[in-house]
């Protein structure tokens, strides 16, 4: 008995040191949430991104006086451990803003998360617009560009390349069963019905994400004959999409548009087994950099600390994201989330890519993107006749975002 | 017309990797007994090591097919390592204990998969000489896939041979028939399961080993394949070769035509499919009945005797501490005590069914989930209050624990634990794939408690009464004459029948009442994170579930309550303060299969009673 009363004792101890640990807050601490466990390739040079701007800015003498410290955790993809994450970073690490990176569906939980409790919380990684229209709340901001964009330069790129033999098609999509496919399967109708394509959408396939069956989905979306296919999948399955729609005779005489493929992040394990030819989002650093002498700047930094080039885009809008929360926190003068809420509101703030804004009207960063053909040039994967757009000019009226998003 | 042929082929392509991992499961589960979680481990490390072998060895001509070859036998060496090391020590324990400590081999092998390898996916080579396609009907098929198809039959005629025409396949189809005749006729157990395990861990290498060129290795290859496997072997029959050959064509084949006719449930397809033929053929096609009858272990046994008096101010003392708590810790304490508290609730459901019922299901999140779902899609779509909400949560999960538990208690031992685990993968498949009415895999958000219960330190004293209340009531069942009847038929079935008793109805009765105590507690963790998703449905849940009861002890009552607290704390703590917290997890796991298989408050019991010299 006396032991269980022990025992007892113990435990409560224990929760409460727990709790009362690390009183003193010098440092303005920032949670990551990242996606670790199931999206390396994107959340590693991420977290590098974020570890490089926190470094800078403290080498600078931190922000308002005091350094910035990031606690980083893995949300493994999963939604649900990534809001206990963000409770669990709110009421014990007391963090003051959150980061994260990947999944669009995470990215959308956490920011409902951040809307109840007031936290400023910035998306560094998703590409689904929901989660800055519908479900977008003034405490959250993003410095990646969005799927709207990438959908709507993507088919600005395929017009380009194709004119009017875009016209009057058979589509067909193949999009992840995740907020990120439906979002931008969403878009491409609207885009392609708003630039008078007269798309004939004859076919979808929403495999569920990490497990495409792709021998059976291509031979399905084959037997609607398309001329144009859709492809929104990301990580294991594009390996399996492609090698399988090879194999199958299934790209012969038809357009592709495949906005994920030509990232590094694939490509790179594609290598010259990259299908040529298709509409792509790409990221060619190597080329970029000749004419914006910061992200020149930037990629040399990146490998001195960490041994390894910056291929991936991902670690600017990481990088980025520290440099906007860091930015509002100045101006707002102090931590406190609602003037750092107001802060967000046409930011500026200094970038590899230039200066960039938080769009008043829903806080999307006015980051560049890079849209053209994938390509193999010496068994190397490359993105050819690439054209750079930018995320604040691409996206829907302002009337229309105002009412996604509540019409505040 | 050739459409339909080529999918056909491209279904049994599918089927022929699907049955080189599930013919090694079966083999193994014939023989040992043992359902190897770890199986999908091992398909996975097949993956990986044939990876690294075509690094290095070049993934040329023959090169390539002896990488495969070497990274096949190196897995079953794997295999056999792990059941010496390993499952030799838990061959005596209850099934669902072996199910948790192949388990707890799965989190270890990720870890050590993940820092051996690295986190990010690899792509290796594709098949010399097999890249291309070949034209039949007039279609493309990529002859890879043949090759899969041709090479499926060739280690299905193997194994037949193996099994029908060696000693050591006597002696395999002898111990799945009866292992104590084979034991008693003076064959070497230890080394026929030693060998069998690593025949089939060989197996499961092979197949993946064989996806190389289909795919990139990545540390998901072994869920996704472990629990298709798992269909496979439950629909042909545990231990059946044929069987696992037949349903491998059979679950192939769906899924192909699945993707054609129902793109949007081809999850729920599998496991209906699964549910059905056990409602059916409750020991799958090819499945042996009488050896389970035998087998059936007792997960939990002794009577348990209502809690001294003396105990009860221990009860007081904790009450106390329960409602001082709030001035004791901070809100991350208070937050973390809810989460604990509402877990309590989940897993004395499942000690109640499992303990005193004496039924080992397997899928307990089911009603969790469906507690959880009826609770988000009620403020959703009808905008119903916190109140009426969680009168609805157990309302919708005793009416799925009604409708489901009907046909599980007409099943038993492993099958039953199947059964249970077809029906939650079947709801949590539907809670994923349904987007436009469960949001699939973004979950339903901002279902937040109102006002009054809002602050954490409100939620915690609401939680803490519902909570509290709920798993008085069940203690109270367990020593009520309902819970002796249920008992009695747990341990002396056919006596407790020929008394009178109504077996399978009290059973029966049993699931609902676990079922809407579940649905509670699901309920009232969609309030405290505010949100619902899938994984509330899936297996993780149901594991979690799992561990916390087994933790605590099956034979004591406040087992669960101690398991959950424990558990819980100890995932939040091991995931902040190392990076390999699935490996310590699977190690302590591990440890409490083997050295606690009473749990935690069964060996403290125990040590007590030894202490005042009431037993050894």
């Amino acid at each position: 008995m006396k032991k269980v009363l022990l025992l007892a004792a113990a435990f409560l101890g224990l929760l409460a040191t727990s709790a009362m640990a690390d009183n003193a807050k010098p440092p303005i601490k920032i949670g990551y949430i990242n996606d670790l466990t199931g999206l390396a390739k994107f959340a590693r040079p991420n977290s590098q991104g974020i570890q490089l701007a926190v470094d800078e800015i403290n080498n600078k003498g931190g922000v308002l006086g005091r350094k910035l410290e990031i606690v980083t955790r893995d949300g493994q993809m999963d939604p649900g451990e990534s809001v206990r994450l963000a409770e669990e970073l709110h009421t014990r690490d007391k963090v003051d803003a959150l980061i994260n990176c990947c999944t669009s569906g995470t990215s959308i939980a956490v920011g409902e998360w951040a809307k109840q409790n007031h936290m400023p919380f910035i998306v560094t990684a998703s590409e689904a617009d929901s989660i800055i229209w519908q479900s977008g709340n003034d405490f959250m901001a993003r410095t990646n560009p969005g799927g709207y964009s990438w959908i709507s330069s993507s088919l600005m790129k395929a017009v380009d390349v194709y004119g009017d033999k875009l016209k009057n098609k058979r589509w067909v999509s193949i999009a992840v069963n995740l907020e990120f496919g439906h979002s931008l399967v969403q878009s491409a109708k609207d885009i392609a019905a708003a630039k008078g394509l007269n798309a004939k959408w004859v076919a979808e396939q929403w495999p569920v994400y990490d497990k495409l069956s792709a021998g059976p989905t291509i031979a399905t979306l084959e037997q609607a004959n398309p001329d144009v296919v859709l492809v929104l999948l990301y990580g294991t399955d594009v390996v399996k999409f492609v090698r399988e729609a090879k194999m199958r005779d299934f790209i012969k005489n038809r357009i592709f548009i495949f906005p994920l493929l030509a990232l590094p992040e694939h490509s790179e394990m594609l290598g010259a087994e990259m299908p040529k030819g298709w509409i792509s989002v790409g990221y060619p650093y190597d080329e970029v950099k000749l004419k914006k002498p910061a992200l020149a700047d930037f990629l040399r930094r990146y490998e001195t600390t960490f041994h390894e080039p910056a291929k991936s885009g991902y670690a600017v809008t990481g990088y980025n994201g520290i440099k906007a929360i860091a930015a509002a926190i100045e101006i707002a003068g102090s931590t406190d989330p609602e003037k750092i809420r107001v802060a967000f509101d046409d930011l500026h703030f200094d970038t590899p890519y230039g200066e960039e804004t938080l769009r008043k009207i829903d806080h999307q960063a006015t980051v560049p993107y890079w849209v053209g053909l994938s390509d193999v040039i010496d068994g190397k994967p490359q993105l050819s006749d690439w054209t750079e757009y930018n995320a604040g000019d691409n996206s829907p009226p302002d009337a229309v975002i105002l009412k996604l998003r509540g019409g505040k | 017309m050739s459409f339909l042929f080529i999918q056909l082929l491209t279904g049994l392509s599918t089927a022929a990797v699907l049955f080189l991992v599930a013919s090694g499961l079966s083999l193994i589960f014939g023989v040992t007994r043992i359902l190897n979680f770890a199986h999908g481990s091992l398909y996975m490390l097949g993956a990986y090591i044939a990876y690294t072998l075509t690094q290095f060895l070049g993934g040329a001509g023959m090169n390539f097919w002896l990488s495969l070859l070497l990274a096949s036998v190196g897995t079953g060496i794997i295999g056999a390592g792990i059941e010496m090391l390993i499952l030799r020590r838990v061959y005596h324990v209850p099934e669902l204990f072996q199910l948790l400590a192949t388990f707890a081999v799965v989190l270890i092998v990720q870890d050590v998969t993940l820092h051996t390898w690295g986190p990010e996916d690899l792509l290796g080579p594709q098949a010399p000489g097999l890249a291309g396609s070949i034209t039949l009907l007039g279609k493309p098929f990529p002859s890879y896939d043949l090759f899969l198809i041709g090479f499926a039959l060739v280690v299905l005629a193997g194994l037949y041979l193996l099994l029908h025409k060696t000693h050591f396949g006597i002696l395999v189809r002898a111990a799945t028939e009866d292992r104590e005749m084979v034991a008693n006729l003076g064959t070497n157990q230890k080394w026929l399961f030693t060998a069998v395990f690593a025949l089939g861990s060989l197996l499961a290498g092979l197949g993946g080993a064989l996806q190389l060129p289909r795919e990139s290795v990545s540390l998901t290859m072994d869920m996704s394949m472990i629990i298709d496997a798992f269909v496979v072997v439950v629909i042909g029959g545990m231990g059946s070769l044929r069987g696992a050959a037949l349903a491998s064509v059979i679950v192939g084949v769906t899924q192909a035509f699945g993707i054609l006719i129902f793109p949007q449930i081809t999850l729920v397809l599998l496991f209906l499919i699964m549910a059905v033929v056990l409602v059916f053929k409750p020991y799958g096609l090819f499945g042996s009945v009488e050896d389970m009858t035998v087998e059936k272990a007792q997960i939990s046994n002794g009577a348990m005797k209502p809690p001294a008096p003396r105990l009860k101010y221990v009860w007081i003392v904790a009450g106390i501490c329960l409602l001082a708590l709030p001035w004791l810790v901070g809100t991350y304490g208070l937050v973390l005590a809810s989460e604990m508290i509402i877990l309590a609730l989940f897993a004395a459901s499942l000690h109640f069914i499992m303990g005193p019922g004496g039924l080992g299901v397997f899928g307990h999140a089911l009603y969790f989930g469906l507690g959880a779902y009826a609770v988000a899609l009620l403020t959703k779509y009808f905008a119903v209050a916190m109140p009426l909400a969680l009168i609805a949560a157990p309302i919708a999960a005793v009416l799925g624990a009604l409708v489901f538990g009907w046909f599980c208690v007409r099943s038993q031992g492993i099958y039953l634990a199947m059964l249970t685990f077809a029906f939650a993968q079947m709801i949590w498949a539907v809670a994923f794939q349904w987007y436009d009415v469960t949001g699939g895999d973004n979950g339903l958000l901002g279902i937040w408690p109102p006002e009054w219960a809002s602050n954490p330190t409100a939620f915690y004293y609401f939680v803490l009464a519902l909570s509290g209340a709920s798993i008085f009531i069940l203690r109270h069942m367990i020593f009520s004459p309902y819970g002796y009847a249920l008992r009695a038929v747990r341990d002396q079935t056919k006596r407790a029948e020929a008394i009178g008793l109504n077996a399978r109805k009290l059973q029966w009765m049993g699931l609902g009442l676990a079922g809407a105590f579940a649905g509670l507690a699901g309920g009232l963790f969609v309030y405290s994170k505010g949100s619902v998703f899938p994984t509330t449905l899936d297996i993780h849940t149901t594991l979690d579930a799992f561990v916390m009861t087994l933790i605590g002890g099956l034979n004591s009552l406040s087992g669960p309550i101690v398991g959950s607290v424990v558990y819980t704390w100890l995932k939040s703590e091991i995931s902040r303060q190392t990076e390999l917290w699935r490996l310590a997890l699977g190690l302590i796991i591990l440890s409490i299969v083997i050295f606690f298989p009473q749990g935690i408050v069964g060996s403290f019991n125990q040590w007590v009673r030894k202490r005042k010299g009431e037993i050894g």
